[in-house]
């Protein structure tokens, strides 16, 4: 079907179009230059916001810790349940919702590509099993690699080469799309019941240290030349005073040669989680500032928020060892899982308050991460859902970046620690409707590598969100409106289908599955399968050949070729 | 307070019938047309209330004047009174399970008895059952933190498995026997027992004042129970006098000045709750 979205304010950063009244023209799914009206349906979006359907970089929406999360949690599920309607299926919402329902409830907020940021590699079959059952969005996982017994092995060798090989075997293994690495080193170290506390600290039973493990990847990771950047949860996530840690990681990779045609070697995550300043929480303050200063002076740094809501959640990480102890800091159920040779995981339910000290400042550092970090195009907004708080509400958080009054007004309701432990009171920034679609849309596909997702110019994808709300008349006193409107989308459009009319679903087509294919050259692969051959043959619990993920679980895929040895 | 009955017109349906609208929340306000109307599932069929019940009466305008009396057995009718705020509701016969589950205020009077999970996750309010409870009685449904946490639970008869599950706070007094499991997980609240208490009693039970009261034998208590002291609580007076002048148990008297045993447990939790067993003789 072709598509004209007629007189709607386009932000479009990436083409540097900024509320400009235009008509976009979409044909055969992508965005072309101009089309003739009689040959077209046409959307009437004057008066309304029209940007490149929503990106979102870091949330967890499939696998096997979801999964867990989904199994400890009932009562997360009884509290919000989804009737069907005639084109879409039953299920449950909130922290944990079900496949289904996390693909429409993001198409109705106008997003339209979705990353599961956290993929344990033996688990890659259900994570692809998931997210095929997640429709609208397009998606991909990315493999954990941080705590992965070969990788370690060739980091303490020193051997990059190897690294690379099995970086770009395991991507093509797994399916997946980019580097996550999750509290490198201190996983393994959980499995002997201990953590690192550092950079510099040895990781258990081999002679490596995160400092090590982080470079090597982002090394290997600019050497291969992947489209996204290595996606790193940092070391001591959720200790006070861990913002040095932090930026220690961030100097650690200065030296990095980035690859051809972008700055930045490294992604952090859910950076609020990593910006805790203080001794201890009784001290606790927000070193969002030291941060922010950072990454305003150096290009190689992008980051993510992990914004808090308050609100009842789920916390689920790669990170064991964290788990753990917020576990013993709640007394909440838990799960704990370890997954081999690879990886680990932890799930705790959590509930963000408005009264408690520690979540009140954790709540401003997101805020203040966004707003003293001068450039949108490297902080980008996500609640690292379901850590922070559910994805569904991204809208409160666009409310919260786009007006002071809204942070003003919840500040009051909050601990006052917010207030007086932060500098977000003294902060008068406001995120307008172009920077808000660079943080949630532009910049993410940037620095994913997705060429085609994230703007509306010819050859893009023919993902539009239309939201209704007329910009030139809003203010930032009316942040309720644009919380209203970014939560239901006026007209979602999808590959050009229309899939959302206002705030509803109303088709439910399959999106495709983005994963990273690297040539390994011959001689290199030959010696990395005698490796793993010895190591499977040793100490997995399946054998080589039924370890990777064969193309039937990839129904709808797009495979992005990478040339990583010239 | 204004009388509105419901006349069943089956008996002993197979599949249940799910009907949280006989709640004076949902009822007050209504015409008798639209109580008629209002949506009930059976199985996965949504119908109205009126292919299952004869409605009659009178209608109030708030749900604190509303007088709801099922007339008859309803054992097959699930979720009556469920989160109702205010009002009454009587059953003249027994009821199904989830009855006023998440209730938060009101009175329901149960003259039969009642399925599982009555009176399930409740903050507020009073549900008597003449009957016996089946289990979960004042439970937290599965997954929840927290179970029973306000209000007041009577049952005249026994009560099954696992009553008080995750119990926050509020009353339960069981006129009968209690099964195993009696106070699982409790982190607050009374529970009284007048007949025989049945083993793993108060099994993880927390702290937060949790107490379990039993009047009656005691088949067996957890070895993570620890004897404390025998002593007369002067509370225990109150507690009596009141469950006697204000929920009628008369034989509740009986104890007045009896001296009890005190166990404190968990402790295979580090739990400091609290079971009181009545001295013998």
């Amino acid at each position: 079907m072709n598509l004209i979205i007629k007189g709607g304010y386009v932000y479009d950063p990436i083409n540097k179009v900024n509320g400009e009244k235009m008509d976009i023209y979409i044909k055969d799914g992508k965005i072309v230059e101009e089309l003739p009206e009689h040959k077209a349906k046409v959307i009437d979006a004057s008066g309304m916001v029209v940007m490149p359907g929503g990106v979102d970089l870091h949330s967890h929406i499939a696998g096997s810790k979801i999964n867990l999360g989904r199994l400890l949690r009932p009562e997360d599920h009884r509290k919000d349940p989804v009737p069907r309607t005639r084109v879409t299926r039953a299920g449950v919402g909130y922290s944990c919702p079900s496949t289904y329902i996390a693909g429409y409830r993001y198409a109705q907020m106008g997003y339209t590509t979705v990353m599961e940021p956290a993929m344990p590699p033996l688990g890659a079959r259900h994570v692809h099993e998931e997210l095929n059952d997640t429709p609208i969005v397009d998606k991909s996982a990315y493999p954990l690699f941080g705590n992965n017994y070969f990788v370690l092995k060739y980091v303490r060798e020193g051997d990059l080469e190897m690294l690379k090989a099995f970086i770009a075997w395991l991507m093509r293994a797994t399916r997946g799309y980019a580097i996550k690495i999750v509290n490198p080193g201190g996983v393994e170290s959980w499995k002997w019941g201990k953590n690192v506390d550092g950079l510099d600290d040895t990781v258990e039973g081999f002679d490596v240290t995160p400092r090590q493990i982080i470079t090597s990847l982002a090394r290997a990771n600019e050497e291969l030349g992947l489209p996204h950047t290595i996606h790193l949860h940092c070391n001591n996530l959720g200790v006070p005073g861990n913002y040095q840690t932090t930026l220690e990681t961030m100097r650690a990779v200065e030296d990095v040669k980035p690859k051809e045609g972008r700055e930045n070697t490294l992604h952090i995550v859910h950076c609020q989680f990593n910006a805790l300043a203080g001794d201890s929480w009784a001290t606790l303050r927000s070193g969002a500032p030291e941060i922010a200063k950072y990454v305003n002076s150096h290009r190689h740094v992008t980051l993510d928020l992990g914004q808090v809501i308050f609100t009842d959640t789920t916390t689920m990480t790669g990170d064991g060892p964290w788990q753990f102890r917020l576990y013993n800091l709640t007394g909440n159920k838990w799960v704990n899982s370890d997954v081999e040779m690879e990886a680990g995981a932890g799930v705790v339910p959590y509930t963000f308050r408005k009264k408690n000290p520690v979540n009140a400042i954790q709540w401003a550092i997101g805020l203040e991460l966004a707003l003293l970090i001068y450039d949108p195009w490297r902080v980008y907004m996500t609640t690292d859902h379901p850590n922070g708080g559910p994805f569904t509400f991204y809208p409160k958080v666009i409310a919260w970046l786009m007006s002071r009054k809204a942070r003003t007004d919840t500040m009051l309701e909050i601990h006052r620690a917010a207030m007086r432990k932060t500098t977000l009171a003294d902060i008068y920034r406001e995120y307008d409707f172009y920077e808000i679609a660079i943080t949630t849309r532009a910049a993410p596909a940037k620095v994913l590598g997705l060429g085609e997702k994230g703007h509306l110019g010819p050859g893009a994808d023919g993902d539009v969100a239309i939201y209704d709300i007329n910009p030139t008349e809003w203010r930032p006193s009316m942040y309720r409106e644009v919380e209203k409107a970014f939560s239901r989308a006026k007209y979602t459009i999808k590959g050009g289908e229309i899939v959302v009319v206002d705030g509803e679903v109303v088709s439910t087509p399959l999106g495709k599955t983005y994963w990273v294919d690297v040539e390994i050259p011959e001689d290199l692969e030959g010696e990395l399968m005698k490796d793993l051959e010895e190591g499977f043959r040793n100490y997995y619990t399946i054998s080589l050949s039924n370890y990777p993920v064969e193309d039937a679980y990839l129904p709808v895929q797009r495979r992005v070729e990478v040339v990583g040895w010239r | 307070m204004m009388e509105l009955r419901l006349k069943p017109k089956v008996s002993g349906l197979s599949i249940p019938l799910e009907a949280e609208v006989i709640s004076p929340d949902v009822i007050a306000g209504k015409t008798l047309r639209e109580v008629e109307e209002l949506r009930v599932y059976h199985g996965n069929r949504a119908e109205r209330l009126g292919e299952y019940f004869e409605v009659e009466g009178e209608v109030a305008a708030e749900p604190g004047e509303q007088l709801i009396v099922v007339e008859g057995d309803v054992s097959w009718v699930k979720y009556i009174g469920a989160g109702m705020t205010a009002g009454k509701v009587v059953v003249k016969g027994d009821a199904g399970m989830h009855l006023g589950s998440k209730m938060s205020g009101g009175e329901i009077i149960v003259e039969g008895s009642v399925g599982d999970w009555a009176g399930a996750e409740m903050t507020g309010g009073l549900i008597r059952i003449g009957g016996d409870a089946g289990d979960l009685l004042g439970a937290a449904y599965r997954g929840s933190p927290e179970g029973m946490r306000g209000g007041c639970i009577f049952v005249e008869g026994s009560a099954g498995y696992e009553t008080g599950t995750g119990m926050r706070r509020g009353l339960i007094v069981i006129g009968g026997d209690a099964a195993p499991f009696t106070g699982a997980h409790m982190n607050g609240g009374v529970i009284f027992i007048l007949g025989r208490a049945a083993k793993r009693l108060g099994a993880q039970m927390k702290g937060n004042g949790s107490l379990i009261i039993c009047l009656g034998e005691v088949e067996e208590l957890l070895p993570t129970f620890v004897y404390d002291t025998t002593y007369t609580p002067t509370f225990m007076r109150i507690y009596l006098k009141t469950l006697s002048e204000k929920l009628g148990i008369k034989r509740a008297e009986e104890y007045i000045g009896r001296p009890f045993r005190r166990y404190r447990g968990d402790r295979a939790v580090g739990g400091d709750g609290e079971i009181l067993v009545v001295e013998r003789g």
